[in-house]
């Protein structure tokens, strides 16, 4: 028996398609994983409005607590299989 | 490290077992600005420009430094992926081969790990909910593979109290077996970003906007300490949250870290299963700050590549971090504000030497510490980074080579 995570992609362009990766964040497929804070780095820094040595930059930064986590190659299937006599599925 | 049996020749072996379509990016999908920037890569930086990264490691057995285009798992006559799943799961869905011992179960939420008592704990069964809302326990004929990711397969077992006894203790979860490493070892490959504005659009042939690559070598030990590729895309979701413009036509090269010295954790915060676990990956926290500095000198690099002719030309501007960033300090406080992962989280289920190191959670042969019936074969149980991207090591029927010929022996 065996378990993996995520949807299935047969038949699934979006997943199929390469070029396609970048849709795919942030999208039905996506985890949402997110990280907790991380003080050192990657985005944002907890209270930092702005990154000042850079004059064109004006935007306040969200709230949001954490980097958003996405997994992109969510394409398997959360699964189990009975295989052959030891228990291991092999294609071969 | 613990993992005796995994060298180089067992790897390859397997590797070259693979049914996957693993090539350099095809001359079709390469443009003419992404070959322009390879060569003045290989001129600015003094580094060669190789025309199949996996065949020079074949042949090597790595490398330490070069530029050119990746080799990528796809096909180039669609522009499909080849991945693992459209391998070797679709012949069959699709009927084009049989596989009569096969079920695949699909919209299956496994919830729990059952295992037998003591005195010999062996996996038994899951607990697995269908979509329509049953529950059904699977119980394994000979043995279980948990799958599920460097993330989802210590949720798992963590949710079914298997892990650190004190964690599962403070959330009120019963303790089957404690397993303190589970979750322990989170590792990624943090990334940052350089933009630059293009004075025209980018050249349309690519396989994935993502086509080139660099690897850089700077202790010359044989062993690439940076990397960077290219997006021929305006990638501007972090520095746009900072204020910076987004081009309508960029070019982006991307300081990575292949071997960082940081090192975080997953657990859980509820013994709730669909709450989702924290992950903590401590990111540039290593204590000699090794991993701030790889972006910084990557950001030094990438800029030498941008003064270097023919590439040069097809620039209008540096947008982020600007011109006006150009000490450490700040290239690497900018560096660590708009990294972002991409998307290699491994190590939590680390594999290791289980008579010696108590925080190994599989020993050589895949099999959880102290539980029979059960392995791992996932990103988990790297007990370190890959300098590049998982897709193949963690390709399941890679794994399943190894295992069957564990088994078989």
């Amino acid at each position: 028996m065996l378990v993996e995570a995520g949807p299935s992609d047969y038949n699934d362009e979006r997943v199929l398609q390469l070029r396609e990766w970048l849709s795919l964040l942030g999208g039905e497929l996506d985890y949402d994983y997110r990280t907790t804070e991380q003080p050192m780095g990657i985005y944002p820094f907890p209270g930092v409005r702005k990154f000042s040595p850079n004059p064109l930059q004006a935007t306040p930064t969200s709230a949001t607590p954490g980097q958003k986590f996405w997994a992109v190659a969510a394409r398997t299937t959360l699964s189990s299989r009975t295989g052959p006599s030891n228990g291991i599925w092999t294609s071969g | 490290m613990g993992a005796a049996g995994w060298d180089f020749p067992t790897i390859t072996r397997c590797i070259d077992q693979l049914r996957n379509t693993i090539r350099p990016v095809h001359p079709k999908h390469r443009n003419k600005l992404v070959k322009d920037w390879v060569k003045s890569c290989s001129k600015a930086l003094d580094i060669p420009v190789v025309e199949d990264f996996n065949k020079t490691v074949r042949s090597e057995g790595g490398f330490g430094e070069g530029v050119g285009f990746f080799s990528v798992s796809y096909n180039p006559e669609d522009g499909k992926r080849s991945s693992a799943s459209v391998a070797y799961l679709h012949p069959i869905i699709s009927g084009e081969e049989k596989q009569p011992n096969l079920t695949v179960l699909t919209e299956a939420w496994v919830s729990r790990l059952n295992l037998s008592k003591e005195p010999k704990k062996k996996a038994e069964s899951v607990n697995i909910t269908l979509k329509p809302g049953h529950s059904l326990t699977l119980a394994a004929k000979t043995e279980m593979l948990l799958c599920a990711g460097a993330i989802d397969t210590p949720r798992l077992l963590l949710l079914s109290g298997i892990g650190p006894k004190r964690q599962l203790e403070d959330l009120g979860i019963e303790v089957q077996h404690d397993l303190p490493g589970v979750g322990e070892n989170l590792l990624d490959h943090p990334e940052s970003i350089m933009i630059w504005e293009l004075k025209e659009a980018m050249p349309p042939e690519t396989t994935m906007t993502s086509d080139g690559g660099i690897f850089l070598d700077r202790d010359g030990d044989g062993v690439a300490d940076i990397m960077m590729h290219t997006y021929q895309i305006p990638f501007c979701i972090n520095t746009s949250r900072l204020g910076y413009e987004a081009p309508l036509h960029a070019f982006c090269m991307t300081p990575n870290i292949p071997r960082p010295k940081s090192i975080g954790r997953m657990c859980l915060t509820s013994s709730d299963p669909n709450v989702k676990p924290a992950l903590d990956f401590r990111y540039f926290t290593d204590p000699e700050e090794y991993d701030a500095q790889t972006l910084v000198d990557g950001f030094r690099a990438a800029r030498k590549v941008a003064e270097m002719e023919p590439f040069k030309s097809y620039l209008k501007r540096e947008v982020a971090p600007g011109l006006e960033v150009q000490s450490d300090k700040d290239l690497s406080e900018y560096g660590r504000r708009v990294a972002h992962t991409v998307y290699h989280p491994a190590g939590t289920t680390k594999i290791g030497d289980v008579t010696k190191d108590v925080m190994a959670v599989v020993g050589p042969d895949l099999k959880i510490r102290g539980i029979a019936g059960v392995r791992i074969a996932d990103a988990g149980v790297f007990p370190s980074m890959v300098t590049i991207k998982w897709a193949i090591p963690i390709s399941f029927f890679y794994w399943v080579e190894m295992l069957m010929n564990t088994v078989r022996c």
